[in-house]
């Protein structure tokens, strides 16, 4: 009894041993600091007036001083809105990795010896068309590094597989962040990266396009993008009033898709720059929301459903509609504005205006979507595509089977037995997503654009760096901290409450 | 596994004392201290010159100073200093940093020790002084300092036949010879890749109406004047009407690793720009380029120094990067004594001959070497000819000689190293062969780069001449972290270029929140507030002088640029 007393005494003693450092250093860097910063918080603490080399003047405690001042802030909301907007990269990011998961979950090296080597053969002719034409057009050499970088990986693909490419895709994320980030500033370079290289000529060739146009003909792409917004728009109100109707989204559940389904009409209403155009689209929003609206208050349900039955297959499926809803207006509010872009001046003896690209990290309204593009490129060959690379091994064969018996074509075997099944893998991602992207930023900003220009690219993250070890307010900047993570906490929450209803849907 | 886990413990603990022993501080028997500066190549020799400077006197300490080059950035050195464990002396920029660094109580005061070893405030130059000291009490001392003016390419006008801009401009005649230029340079070209100027502050521009970012009392931001709405509106035409200077976009087009100094000096020697605006020290890059353009065979740059354009009152700012000793130091004596050594001929004369700006102290500026710098001083010549003590006579009578020779030598005339200027003597104890061999060494070394150096000749002295009348440290208040209030000038000036607001808005946003950012330190910290309500006292009798038309007393004025602008135009009144 004693010996075996003795062992597990030592035994536990063992363990301990083993775990003490991890205790210790998780205790020293990130339990202590998280006690404190949460009592900072409550302080006036300013690195300025209290300190070791201050004695006499401490900080005291100043209640919920620096949280409503944070929150009567303008700049917070403003740096909120930066880090709401890189996070539409979200879904995509998503996406992304899943269709490269999908993509690589496939045997790429599969079939006889002939067709490994045809598709080897295929791959280097690719590659060096690619090559050649680049360096007879006289590309800059950056642009063809880049493209040789590409034509490398595609012959290195078909050579080694899809092993070959699953490590590809996964460089990004275990390269140093700082370093991808030099890149990207390379490829965003206004008059030798890549991008715009790219861009230019074909901007060139369109502004010749448009000049020789008459001007009101692409403007009528405003009118045919109202058709088309109000052709999405109807489509989803259908299908949401169906779903009532069947059963399967409760009354309660319909109301935030629907506002998402009609948000694009309600700002394109304010966006569109002629009025008619206003007008046309909010009549056209209003007379198909009324009568969807008219619909589902005066028929009745057709088969019983709960009030919160069916809101994350319809929220998905409105958000989406959302997305290319936008995507419709932005590229309208583009064909309007066209003619007069294309425009050329001469100043000065300098040829000004006409179709360029964008001068992305210099400008206020590119400074933005660039880095978002960056942060996509990063994130789709993430640990997201890890997990769904993992969760796509364990779905069931049988249910592909029993798919195929019905006769069931790539598409539906897709949406009825693989995303169903990834289904807790994807609610993980989303919910690992939003803390990151409501905490990421820092770097990006730091290395590239230094928050600027005009503040477009600060997000929060940044900010509190900027609060804390800039201007010395530590206590205010660890209440930023703290609303951040109060923030987080409940987008947390919130997608435990509702999303784990959307797996379990 | 507890065998292995006691293991990895054992090995980690070896490594552990082998590192400790391994670190410099103990790798030599005397006192060591750490200089937290940039990883500039000069501070090298800087140290070794230190070294044998500290021998020259037996009553100095013994001591050894290690660069710490990787902690220089300013959050590092505070985050470190509040911890305790900053390095024992610290570069800052002066004004700015001191002000920070001070309010936190990170830098130790000098003043007492300053006087006594002979490096007070009076020893440096005048503008620079309420860089360095605070309150009546001096906190740093310069390691150099730098004058902000336009490099100009001389070639790349005459090459285009446009006129050659003059020394002192307005803003007209600049805009009249950067239209001519940029249309000139550019003809024929399907985008633009020459500019006259790299890029110009707005304080520069604003200041030259006679504004300042803060008022006389340095307790208001002004710049919701309308002087300051002209400069930003004159910076925008220039970039965006006149494309004289490039625009954000255009400059990040180039595409250029930045380099000591930036990326502009490489492209100011490829052409793209035919003027930039920075200190001397462009000229240790400058010097480079010089050179590998003779080595090339090309022909060299014709470079000059001229002031920025002005609205009406000539000026240009200075600033200057400085030593402050950490007050949580453990050798602040030792310190003090590197700081002492800032202000002496040895360090002096290196900054004079590396170009590294402006020496500390103004008087070495007044010798021959600093306008005529030469690739190798007479001085140095002991490292190639290695004299006796008892031939040091020999030396000095050489270093005479070859100075005498070198003031009959302009920028312009034809020399010989064998017949205009004279070469070291024998050392006694050096064979023949040997004195052959170093006097070729010594010529080859002459040959190969004065030409580099004589094409600075006749210009260094403008920067004194600047220095001196024309140059002005930028605003700084007591009532706001100095960061806070340069954030919300660019972000303001960022709306207004990215045609996001008017340039009055952008003006009135950035003077709003600046105030705005002054009363809430003021909330934050209750002890400055009598010095801010006695500023504000000033101000209100200022306005009514200025209102009355009268002169102005000295001592109400704390803004250094309103002592020199009122002083300018008659307004100032000075007492004793």
């Amino acid at each position: 009894m004693s010996t075996k007393k003795n062992r597990t005494v030592r035994e536990l003693a063992t363990g301990l041993g083993f775990l003490t450092p991890n205790i210790l250093g998780f205790l020293t860097f990130t339990t202590i600091p998280l006690i404190f910063s949460m009592i900072m918080a409550f302080s006036n603490w300013d690195l300025k007036l209290h300190n070791m080399f201050k004695p006499e003047a401490s900080p005291h405690f100043v209640g919920i001083e620096n949280f409503q001042r944070l929150l009567s802030n303008s700049d917070f909301y403003k740096y909120l809105g930066n880090t709401l907007f890189f996070m539409m990269n979200i879904p995509f990011t998503i996406g992304g990795s899943l269709i490269c998961a999908l993509l690589l979950s496939k045997d790429l090296r599969g079939g006889s010896k002939k067709s490994a080597l045809m598709i080897i053969a295929t791959a280097i002719l690719i590659a060096s068309c690619i090559m050649l034409t680049l360096v007879g057009m006289g590309a800059s050499a950056m642009t063809i590094l880049v493209c040789g970088l590409g034509c490398t990986f595609l012959v290195g693909g078909a050579l080694g597989g899809s092993t070959v490419y699953r490590t590809l895709f996964y460089l990004p994320h275990f390269t140093a962040g700082v370093a991808t980030y030099l890149l990207w500033k390379k490829l965003y370079n206004p008059i030798s990266g890549p991008i715009n290289q790219t861009l230019n000529p074909i901007l060139k060739k369109v502004e010749v396009a448009v000049n020789a146009t008459n001007s009101s003909v692409i403007q009528a792409g405003l009118w045919i993008a109202i058709i088309v917004i109000g052709a999405i728009l109807f489509m989803g109100l259908k299908r949401l009033s169906t779903l009532w109707r069947d059963g399967d989204l409760g009354s309660r559940a319909i109301i935030l898709p629907l506002f998402f389904l009609v948000l694009p009409s309600v700002m394109a209403s304010q966006w569109f720059p002629i009025q008619a155009a206003r007008y046309s689209i909010a009549i056209v929003a209003g007379v198909l929301l009324a009568v969807t609206l008219f619909m589902i208050i005066t028929s009745k349900q057709e088969f019983d459903c709960k009030p919160g039955n069916g809101f994350g297959n319809a929220l998905m499926f409105c958000l989406f509609m959302m997305v290319i809803q936008f995507i419709v207006t932005g590229l309208g509010i583009v064909a309007y504005n066209l003619p007069g872009m294309a425009e050329i001046s001469i100043d000065n003896g300098v040829a000004v205006g006409g179709l360029s690209a964008p001068e992305w990290l210099t400008s206020y309204h590119w400074a933005k979507p660039a880095l978002m593009l960056m942060g996509f490129w990063g994130a789709i060959g993430s640990n997201n595509m890890l997990l769904y690379l993992a969760a796509l091994t364990n779905v069931p064969g049988e249910l592909y089977e029993a798919a195929d018996i019905d006769g069931a074509s790539p598409f539906q075997k897709f949406w009825n037995v693989t995303w169903p099944q990834l289904a807790p893998t994807t609610f993980f991602i989303v919910v690992m997503a939003m803390i990151g992207g409501l905490q990421g930023g820092f770097e990006m900003a730091r290395t590239m654009t230094n928050g600027g220009p005009a503040g477009a690219t600060t997000t929060l993250s940044y900010s509190i760096y900027t609060e804390g070890f800039v201007t010395g307010r530590l206590g205010y900047s660890s209440s930023f901290a703290w609303v951040l993570f109060a923030m987080v906490f409940s987008i947390t929450m919130f997608n435990w409450k509702f999303g784990s209803r959307y797996v379990n849907d | 596994m507890k065998y292995l886990f006691m293991c990895v413990f054992a090995l980690l603990a070896c490594a552990s004392v082998a590192t400790w022993n391994m670190l410099p501080t103990t790798q030599f028997k005397e006192p060591t201290i750490y200089w937290v500066t940039d990883p500039n190549p000069a501070r090298v020799e800087q140290i070794a010159i230190f070294q044998r400077w500290l021998k020259k006197d037996p009553s100095r300490p013994e001591m050894r100073v290690l660069v710490d080059a990787a902690n220089s950035r300013k959050e590092k050195k505070v985050i470190q200093g509040v911890s305790g464990v900053g390095g024992d002396t610290m570069d800052m920029a002066g004004g700015t940093d001191m002000r920070y660094f001070n309010a936190i109580g990170l830098i130790a005061p000098v003043t007492e020790t300053a006087h006594k070893l002979g490096y007070d405030v009076s020893t440096t130059w005048e503008p620079i002084r309420p860089l360095i000291a605070q309150d009546g009490e001096q906190y740093l001392y310069p390691c150099n300092v730098a004058v902000r003016m336009l490099w100009v390419d001389y070639n790349q006008f005459d090459e285009l036949n446009v006129e050659r801009p003059p020394h002192r401009w307005d803003w007209d005649t600049f805009e009249r010879i950067g239209r001519e230029y940029v249309q000139k340079a550019n003809e024929g070209k399907s985008h633009q890749d020459r500019f006259m100027l790299h890029s110009i502050d707005t304080e520069t521009l604003y200041r030259s109406l006679g504004l300042a970012c803060f008022d006389e009392t340095l307790s208001f931001c002004q710049l919701e004047d309308p002087r300051y709405i002209k400069a930003l509106e004159k910076k925008y035409q220039w970039m965006y009407d006149d494309h004289i200077t490039p625009t954000a976009a255009e400059q990040s087009g180039f595409d250029v690793e930045a380099g000591y100094g930036g990326p502009q000096i490489f492209l100011f020697g490829q052409g793209n720009y035919a003027m930039f605006i920075m200190g001397r020290y462009s000229l240790i890059r400058l010097r480079q380029i010089q050179q590998a353009r003779l080595d090339a065979g090309k022909p060299m740059m014709k470079l000059d120094v001229i002031e920025p354009p002005h609205g009406g009152f000539p000026t240009t700012r200075c600033n200057t990067r400085a030593l402050g000793i950490y007050a949580g130091g453990k050798n602040i004596e030792l310190a003090k004594t590197f700081q002492s050594y800032l202000a002496s001929e040895d360090y002096n004369m290196q900054i004079v001959r590396d170009a590294d700006a402006l020496p500390p102290n103004p008087k070495y500026v007044n010798t021959l070497a600093w306008d005529k710098p030469l690739p190798l001083l007479p001085t140095q010549t002991e490292i190639i000819f290695p004299y006796e003590e008892d031939e040091k006579n020999l030396l000095s009578n050489f270093r005479i000689d070859f100075y005498e020779k070198l003031d009959k030598i302009d920028r312009e005339s034809e020399w010989s190293l064998q017949k205009d200027l004279p070469r070291p003597p024998k050392p006694a104890k050096m064979s023949d062969e040997d004195y052959q061999k170093a006097l070729a060494e010594f010529d080859a070394l002459y040959m190969a780069s004065m030409p580099v150096y004589k094409s600075e000749w006749g210009m260094h002295d403008r920067f004194t001449d600047l220095m001196e009348n024309i140059a002005l440290p930028g605003d700084i208040t007591p009532y706001c972290v100095p960061e806070t209030v340069s954030m919300e000038i660019k972000n303001a000036e960022d709306e207004y270029i990215n045609n996001r607001a008017t340039a009055k808005d952008a003006a009135k946003r950035a003077a709003d929140r600046i105030n705005a950012e002054i009363q809430r330190t003021l909330e934050e910290n209750p002890d400055i507030k009598p010095q801010y309500e006695k500023a504000r006292a000033d101000q209100k009798k200022i306005d009514e002088l200025k209102a009355a038309g009268k002169k102005i007393p000295a001592s109400l004025i704390q803004n250094p640029f309103y002592l020199r602008y009122y002083k300018v135009q008659g307004m100032l009144e000075e007492e004793e």
